[in-house]
């Protein structure tokens, strides 16, 4: 019988580099010990971590659930940090076409105007395409600010979350990890 | 322990590209849809062939006038055969709906999926191999037994023929890593025979693991059996590990084989888990011999499941369970008796002197009985709880008399709560399951979702008695998959389930009746499903 079949697990992960120490500190925690570590053939920004724990580890299944909701709590962080600003994007892209349109139709219109209510009537759509440029502009910020905000609280709720999951992976371990770390990933 | 933090050699390239993905850390064993390819192309031919014959016969009832009559006719004595037969109301009515929709060939799709008519071979072999096993084996004298016990024993032995037993130790394994390693270490004492059936049964360390234990064992002689069934395992076991399986002299089986052609039999699939080690050890439970049932796959976070183990008689309603799938898969009859003897043979059982008082109930649902036992005997177990009724499943679709149990034993203060998975792994099954479930919160039940978490136990605690196996709440374990579970009233194996259930209840969401907040469209999309929600 080969041993090494009950006495080690294994654990390949893909890791993006920016934040791979503070992952490879949040796994040793989790019980893992780094075996190898290397590049990406096709991605800059990626690391390939190789990692092996003991089969019998006192509280493996807590430790595996932990784990669990470390790497969710991680990915869910840098999903809403890349939805900062996309719904302000989209309605501020909205906005601006339709003023676009009706400062350019506005602009058409007192160009080719056949009588004054026409040049009128141009002005008046100029304007409010100059209008909706405003509200596109106003729209934009609030929704920023809003994203933001929402992400901030989703990124502190998740940070605590994650320095929770790893004092408590520590407290099953043995292995200490500072506070700094267990939250540098997130950020 | 301190943390080894070396830092190695990274060859980074500048020159690469950004990575596409999204996350920040990806598990590289983290894959989904696995081998479906094979039992989703296999549907395909099947249902195209279907539609080839449904095309063929709509031409030839546009053509001659008085055969469109005849269908007609045809399609209406085909409802009200429907009307008269034993499947359950719902399952009458989308057949019925199906039937009238699909007119011409409504009555033809329905009697080429009729069980009684493209079915009855197996349900007589097995039926020739239920006879040549009954009374095998005898059980035990259980004397006074509480009421709901009582009515299960003589319900299964009615229905079933498996009997209760005593004299039997158990140990509950709240996840399928420590479950495995216990078995692995079992099997590896194994002097007889073992014997598995799963399934699924996917290669992977898990297997590589069993498979080193099992050829050690069979190379010392011990008898070792397999069966798995073809669908759960499809593309997940390679020719090449079975034929070295079967090199090393373990006996491997597939249960129905997957054909492309539309069969109502591929249908009907062999759901059980259970291992037996010289008939005197048995687990039993959710797990699959699978990655991901440890944990050292990811499939839809993490894989929550459970498992028991028997030690002493129990074990022998196993090996029963196995042998009749055994005759039945293989086609070639045997003698049990020299695996069901053997238990009494072994002059050293340290269990016997260690088992508690309890009642131990194996038992196998499917096909072959007439009888919806699964759905039996959780309507008898929900029926007789008083104080508190648990039950974890993975999917929630159960027919009306287990709704309808459920909602009148809340209503009457028992304390009932339902724990699903907070990830699914077949969205629209999940859709269907917390819809079920959100409606039984009006009534009282609480129904919880683990977070980040796919729920596999299938189990229900009262304060009487659990029920712990390979059943889900679902129409498909009720009525259509081969299914086995142990019924105990012991108390070591539902203190073991209680504390599961209450480490698990913290770590999950209760979900409040949200019916209101849910869209037009989920609605709607939830009211369509439900209409094959007896297929699912």
């Amino acid at each position: 019988m080969r041993e090494e079949l009950f006495t080690y697990d294994n654990l390949a992960v893909a890791v993006k580099a920016d934040a791979a120490d503070e992952i490879k500190t949040a796994y040793c925690t989790l019980g893992w010990r780094l075996e190898d570590e290397y590049g990406d053939d096709s991605y800059g920004d990626i690391i390939h971590m190789d990692f092996v724990r003991p089969h019998f580890i006192r509280g493996k299944d807590r430790l595996q659930l932990l784990q669990v909701r470390y790497e969710v709590a991680l990915n869910f962080i840098a999903r809403a940090h890349r939805r900062v600003g996309a719904c302000a994007a989209a309605v501020a892209a909205l906005l601006i076409i339709v003023g676009l349109s009706l400062a350019g139709f506005g602009a058409y219109c007192i160009v080719s105007a056949p009588s004054p209510v026409f040049v009128g009537g141009g002005i008046a759509l100029a304007v409010a395409g100059a209008a909706f440029f405003a509200i596109a502009a106003y729209a934009g910020r609030t929704l920023l600010a809003r994203d933001r905000a929402r992400c901030a609280s989703i990124t502190a709720i998740l940070s605590e979350n994650i320095s929770a999951i790893l004092s408590e992976a520590a407290h099953i371990t043995g292995v200490q990890v500072s506070a700094d770390e267990s939250s540098g990933a997130a950020q | 322990m301190n943390i080894e933090n070396r830092t190695l050699k990274r060859q980074r390239n500048s020159y690469l590209p950004k990575s596409p993905y999204d996350d920040i850390v990806r598990i590289k064993t983290e894959r989904k849809g696995m081998g479906k390819l094979k039992g989703m192309l296999i549907l395909f031919v099947a249902l195209l062939q279907l539609c080839v014959l449904a095309t063929l016969h709509t031409l030839v009832a546009v053509a001659f006038q008085s055969y469109l009559i005849i269908s007609v006719v045809l399609d209406v004595f085909t409802c009200l055969y429907i009307l008269g037969s034993s499947k359950n109301g719902r399952s009458k009515a989308v057949w019925i709906m199906l039937v009238l929709l699909l007119f011409p060939v409504g009555f033809l799709i329905y009697f080429l999926s009729d069980e009684n008519i493209f079915f009855r071979g197996s349900r007589r072999r097995y039926a020739a191999v239920l006879r040549s096993s009954q009374g095998l084996v005898s059980g035990c004298e259980c004397g006074a037994l509480p009421p709901v016990t009582a009515q299960a024993c003589s319900y299964l032995k009615n229905v079933t023929g498996y009997v209760p037993y005593k004299n039997t130790r158990s140990k509950y394994f709240p996840s399928g890593a420590q479950a495995f390693d216990d078995m692995i270490a079992r099997c590896a004492e194994a002097e007889k025979f073992i014997f598995i059936e799963y399934f699924t049964v996917a290669e992977g360390v898990l297997f590589e693991r069993m498979l080193e234990v099992l050829k050690d064992r069979a190379a010392a002689g011990v008898d070792v059996r397999i069966i798995y069934d073809d669908m759960g395992s499809s593309g997940r076991i390679s020719h090449e590990l079975k034929k070295q399986a079967r090199a090393a002299g373990i006996k491997i089986y597939a249960f129905n084989r997957l054909v492309p052609l539309y069969k109502i039999g591929m249908n009907y699939r062999d759901h059980r888990k259970i291992t037996v080690v010289d008939g005197v050890t048995a687990y039993t439970g959710g797990i699959n011999i699978a990655d991901e049932y440890v944990n050292e796959k990811r499939m839809y976070g993490y894989w929550k499941d459970n498992a028991v183990r028997v030690d002493g008689d129990a074990a022998q309603g196993f090996v029963l369970m196995f042998l009749r799938q055994w005759e039945f898969v293989t086609k070639r009859p045997f003698d049990y008796a020299p695996f069901l003897n053997y238990h009494d043979s072994v002059k050293k059982c340290p269990e016997r002197e260690e088992s508690g008082q309890g009642v131990f109930l194996p038992f196998a649902a499917g096909l072959e009985y007439r009888d919806p036992v699964v759905r039996d005997m959780y309507a008898n177990v929900i029926s007789h709880a008083n104080e508190k009724l648990y039950i974890m499943t993975p999917y929630f679709v159960p027919d009306e008399t287990i709704t309808d149990l459920l909602a009148s034993k809340a209503r009457s203060g028992v304390d009932v709560r339902i724990v699903l998975p907070g990830v699914p792994d077949k969205k629209y099954v999940y859709l269907i399951s917390l819809d079920n479930a959100d409606k039984l919160t009006k009534s009282g039940v609480k129904v919880y979702t683990m977070s980040d978490a796919f729920v596999h136990t299938k189990s229900v605690l009262t304060e009487n008695c659990a029920v712990i196996g390979s059943a889900n709440f679902d129409l498909r374990s009720f009525f259509q998959q081969y299914e086995n579970a142990l019924y105990t009233d012991d108390k070591s194996a539902m203190e073991g389930l209680a504390l599961d259930f209450e480490a698990t209840f913290p770590e999950c969401i209760q979900r409040q009746y949200m019916r209101a907040r849910s869209g037009v469209l989920r609605s709607l999309l939830t009211a369509l499903l439900q209409i094959f929600a007896p297929m699912m």
